[in-house]
């Protein structure tokens, strides 16, 4: 009785240890992908728009923006975008 | 024609429901799910607004989503972009977040409500000038949206007339007068998306001696534009709103739970004054451009009646309409009647005179939660004598819990999930502000009047049904009720039409014919940061955690003392 109580005991905690492992590994790796994606992907982009950035100063005297894309379009409604 | 509005993954998640037109139900999930606020997907509002419409899913339309998402997340990438590499911590927060919900609205909506129909994204401030416009009582008026952001936009101005909207200009991100707003929110302690009404009433307890430290943070053009100097801010990479910069300027943040200053007021009043300043600027040139007479607002920021009223004070608008949940609640609502009345062409016949679109209960689920409770209950048919014995009580500075019909959309009640209590002595202000709702006492409380008495009280410009509007008392009045007048003089008023609301409206002139003033203090119904109550159940509990004295739900009437 003992030993089958043990072995099930053992058993569960190998269990929760894949889990665990598992999840653990999940976070590390997904956590991981977003810090490459962030330094690799936007970093070079960020560098070169903030760069261009300093050659189109704004304007000083204005805020407006004529407004657009907002017709009443049944399928341009159904973009997300 | 059913076409369901949604609003959600932001604050303030809500769901409305259009049918051939009509508004048959809107409500907000905080109501359902108990969490003020809430951002979640609004399940249970939606159902509701099925089955009060008695529909299936099947039998929409159309679904309409109160924004576009992946405009949204562009926006979300140029914050990085712009702040890169010092926003790699709030990367790392939130990209799960879009990934895993705010990109994938499509399926979730498909996935939540088996829904596989069409699906519309109406653009954030598209939504708030739908709402803002097509539910009005006007055939032809000026549109401006003032929020924190949508997608890009963060103020639009435009026109309507019959059933179509067309917005003129914007301003975008992160030039911003609600998130300026937010910013000195939760620099003075208070929370973000929902407690900017209490900066609002702190500002009438300072002077706008920093008005001048504003004008170097919010730079004004003089087409009425705007641009806002970020290296004040900090809310583009990090989780806070301002930055050293700011604190240089104003002193360290206050945390939450210390006394105020009058540093601290006069910061609140400051900000007021320059918000103020900057709408009107462009309320008058729209109105000039336009050469409308009528006005309508939406956005967080037309929450501010403070605000609202001196547009309509010191502009050449002659009439201003600003439906109840005129924050991103209300964007399920803009959205499905932009859905209805201008996609697919169901001429406008809505009006919006009532904020009641919420669930009702009727006397037996009304019984059934008092047996469960406990309480000695008793129920009055007769209605004169049910309200003659109320406003007798009222007279007694008694406190009492109103629970009548459908409840409100939107963040104020209006006479359905209500406290109400008798304006006329000083000290219930405070006994409110103290012992019921537990909150800051610089609060106001507001009052409710019957419309067609409204100006023997107040200096009232147009009626305010939805209590967006401030106007100034009379001087008896503040002799006579001061529990309702601010400290500027002011009071956040609600104007009651008997079609609108019989039973309270009878409920103030009995009030009236025993006090001479036939006013009373309403103020929401619910308990310090908890949403208004929606089932009796809540309302009951409230009742009890918050020590009211009175408690009537329909005609069931409950005293403290007796049970």
């Amino acid at each position: 009785m003992l030993e089958r109580i043990k072995a099930f005991f053992s058993r569960l905690h190998h269990i929760l240890t894949l889990i665990f492992v598992r999840f653990l590994l999940q976070k590390v790796l997904s956590t991981l992908l977003m810090v490459l994606t962030y330094f690799f992907v936007l970093g070079p982009t960020a560098l070169f728009y903030q760069v261009s950035r300093l050659f189109k100063p704004h304007s000083e005297q204005n805020s407006w923006i004529e407004a657009t894309g907002y017709e009443p379009d049944q399928s341009k409604a159904r973009r997300q975008s | 024609m059913n076409i369901l509005g949604i609003s959600a993954l932001y604050h303030d998640s809500s769901a409305a429901l259009v049918q051939n037109g009509q508004v048959v139900a809107a409500a907000q999930e905080e109501r359902f799910n108990r969490k003020k606020n809430t951002e979640e997907f609004p399940i249970e509002a939606i159902n509701y607004c099925i089955q009060e419409g008695n529909i299936l899913f099947d039998d929409l339309e159309a679904i309409a989503f109160f924004e576009k998402p992946f405009l949204k997340f562009s926006r979300y990438l140029f914050d990085h972009l712009e702040t890169w590499p010092l926003s790699l911590q709030t990367f790392l927060k939130k990209t799960p977040h879009w990934l895993e919900e705010r990109l994938n609205i499509h399926e979730l909506i498909e996935d939540k409500l088996a829904y596989t129909g069409k699906i519309y994204f109406i653009k954030h401030h598209l939504s708030h000038a739908s709402a803002a416009f097509l539910p009005s009582p006007f055939e032809s008026a000026a549109i401006m949206t003032i929020d924190g952001v949508g997608e890009w936009a963060t103020t639009t101005i435009g026109r309507g007339q019959g059933s179509q909207i067309q917005i003129t200009k914007e301003i975008h991100y992160p030039h911003s007068l609600g998130l300026l707003y937010t910013t000195v929110t939760t620099y003075l302690g208070f929370g973000a998306n929902g407690e900017e009404g209490k900066t609002m009433g702190l500002a009438a307890l300072g002077e706008p001696c920093y008005f001048n430290h504003f004008k170097k943070i919010l730079h004004q053009y003089e087409n009425g534009s705007f641009r806002l100097d970020m290296s004040y801010f900090a809310f583009q990479h990090k989780n806070r709103m301002w930055s050293s910069k700011w604190v240089k300027m104003f002193g360290p943040p206050r945390p939450a739970g210390t006394p105020f200053t009058q540093h601290h007021k006069n910061i609140a009043a400051s900000l007021q004054k320059i918000i103020e300043e900057t709408v009107i600027k462009i309320a008058r040139l729209h109105q000039k451009e336009t050469g409308e007479k009528n006005l309508c607002l939406a956005g967080g920021v037309t929450l501010n009646c403070l605000l609202n009223a001196k547009i309509l004070e010191q502009t050449d608008f002659e009439n201003i309409f600003i439906q109840p949940a005129a924050g991103d609640a209300g964007g399920s609502l803009g959205a499905a009647l932009y859905a209805a009345n201008c996609l697919h062409h169901v001429p406008r016949k809505y009006t919006m005179t009532s904020a009641s679109l919420g669930p009702e209960f009727h006397d037996r689920e009304i019984e059934r939660a008092l047996r469960a409770s406990d309480l000695t209950f008793k129920k009055i048919e007769d209605e004169d004598e049910l309200l003659s014995h109320v406003a007798h009580l009222l007279t007694e500075n008694k406190i009492v819990g109103w629970f009548q019909g459908r409840m409100e959309f939107g963040p104020r009640a209006l006479g359905r999930r209500s406290i109400l209590a008798s304006p006329l002595s000083a000290a219930m202000k405070d006994t409110l502000n103290h012992r019921i709702k537990e909150r800051e006492d610089f609060q106001p409380f507001a009052p409710i009047v019957p419309q067609e008495l409204a100006s023997k009280y107040f200096e009232t410009m147009s009626p305010s049904p939805f209590m967006l509007l401030t106007a100034k008392a009379h001087e008896h009045t503040r002799i006579k009720a001061p529990a309702i007048v601010h400290h500027d003089g002011t009071s956040r008023l609600q104007t009651l039409e008997q079609s609108e609301n019989a039973r309270l409206h009878r409920l103030l002139m009995k009030f009236g014919e025993v006090t001479g003033t036939p006013i009373l203090i309403n103020t929401s119904f619910n308990g310090r940061g908890e949403p208004l109550v929606c089932h009796p159940n809540e309302a009951i509990a409230c009742f009890l955690k918050n020590h009211l004295d009175v408690l009537v739900l329909n005609n069931y009437f409950v005293h403290a003392r007796s049970s």
